[in-house]
């Protein structure tokens, strides 16, 4: 990606002062003013001009007034600036995503709770973004019976993995739609669907079968045990490679404290 | 953007222990490596890898979720890791994705 590092004429007092204007008043409004500042200074380290970054925000300040996440939709715009994204180009992809927010707004329907609506929203405007369509995510709700926004919404990320991975429409629907239906939680959807997805020359070849999963799931077996053992058991061993490792291990690195995630710095 | 290809060592990918991701990735020649991702904003400085063995490792808590990166090689080039779950990131690159339970 290009850096463009220099070439504008940047202010980041300008940039600041700009955040300050658009920021609205209250608790709530404290995130997103972080945000700026981090977009703002992402701005300043590419050379990008305050005149260019003030519409990336203005758009997230609308959706936001909408009701969708903002958290996601600025770090799409601080992924866009980091990478050297030109910011008309990040202007297009955030418009996008925010419109598949608002389709997933639609098709959720009233969640009551702010925390679980925003991650529904998020998840199912990623699986929007990923080739899934709406009449899937009808589908899915249709097969799953009264599922709640979250699970719908991963039911259909799950649906967009498995559609990644060449499953069929009709099979990757039907299986988690059973899933959701049978209350698997949030994360064993998606672990299905990567299990799915991780033996899909099994599923494609015949050597295994997607009806036999389902079948499994509608028995009420455990989101664990849905896979045969053995298949369990292979899978957790595929990413390591065959070949032995530690003789060829470098030695441990002194026991340090992990990282927490951090932010960059003001 | 440049996206990496698969072929290389062995040894190196992601490692999720607990709450911890331990990234590992061969690349001899760089001076610098970092990891950056929607956990720190895309900082392109804030985790920096350290050079073992010559594999750039790097551990990081995390709490439990779906990250993406990209490793960011002597503080200008961005590239896809090397590892089984790819997404798209909308500005015609791809982004690796780690997931921790």
């Amino acid at each position: 990606m290009a850096s463009g590092g220099g070439m504008a004429a940047w202010s980041f007092l300008s940039a600041l002062a700009l955040a300050t204007m658009l920021a609205p008043a209250g608790a709530a409004a404290e995130l997103a003013a972080q945000h700026r500042r981090d977009i703002a200074r992402l701005a300043e380290s590419r050379g990008v001009a305050a005149g260019e970054v003030a519409p990336l925000v203005e758009e997230i300040d609308r959706a936001a007034s909408r009701g969708l996440p903002a958290g996601p939709l600025a770090n799409k715009v601080k992924e866009g600036l980091a990478k050297g994204v030109p910011p008309a180009r990040v202007q297009t992809v955030l418009r996008g995503l925010v419109g598949n927010m608002d389709s997933a707004v639609g098709l959720l329907g009233t969640v009551p709770d702010a925390a679980l609506r925003a991650r529904a929203i998020e998840v199912l405007a990623e699986a929007l973004g990923r080739g899934v369509t709406a009449e899937d995510v009808k589908r899915l709700a249709q097969g799953a019976g009264a599922a709640p926004a979250e699970s719908l919404a991963f039911g259909a990320k799950g649906w967009a993995l498995l559609r990644e991975a060449g499953i069929p429409s009709d099979d990757g629907v039907a299986l988690m739609s059973e899933a959701m239906r049978h209350g698997f939680r949030s994360a064993d959807l998606l672990a299905l669907a990567r299990e799915v997805s991780r033996r899909r020359d099994e599923f494609a070849s015949g050597r295994a079968s997607l009806d036999a999963v389902r079948e499994a799931v509608r028995r009420g077996e455990r989101p664990e045990r849905v896979m045969p053992p053995e298949r369990v058991e292979r899978r957790e061993r595929a990413p390591v490679p065959p070949v032995p490792e530690r003789p060829e291990r470098p030695p441990e690195p002194p026991a340090e404290r992990p990282d927490r995630p951090e932010r960059p710095p003001r | 953007m440049v996206v990496a290809g698969c072929a290389a060592s062995l040894r190196e990918g992601l490692r999720v222990r607990g709450g911890t991701v331990e990234f590992r990735w061969r690349r001899p020649e760089a001076v610098s490596v970092a990891i950056a991702g929607d956990f720190n904003g895309w900082s392109a400085s804030s985790h920096a890898m350290a050079r073992e063995g010559g594999l750039w490792t790097r551990r990081i808590a995390l709490p439990p979720g779906e990250y993406a990166f990209m490793y960011v090689v002597d503080g200008r080039e961005w590239l896809t890791p090397p590892v089984e779950e790819k997404v798209p990131d909308g500005f015609g690159g791809w982004n690796g994705r780690v997931v921790v339970p």
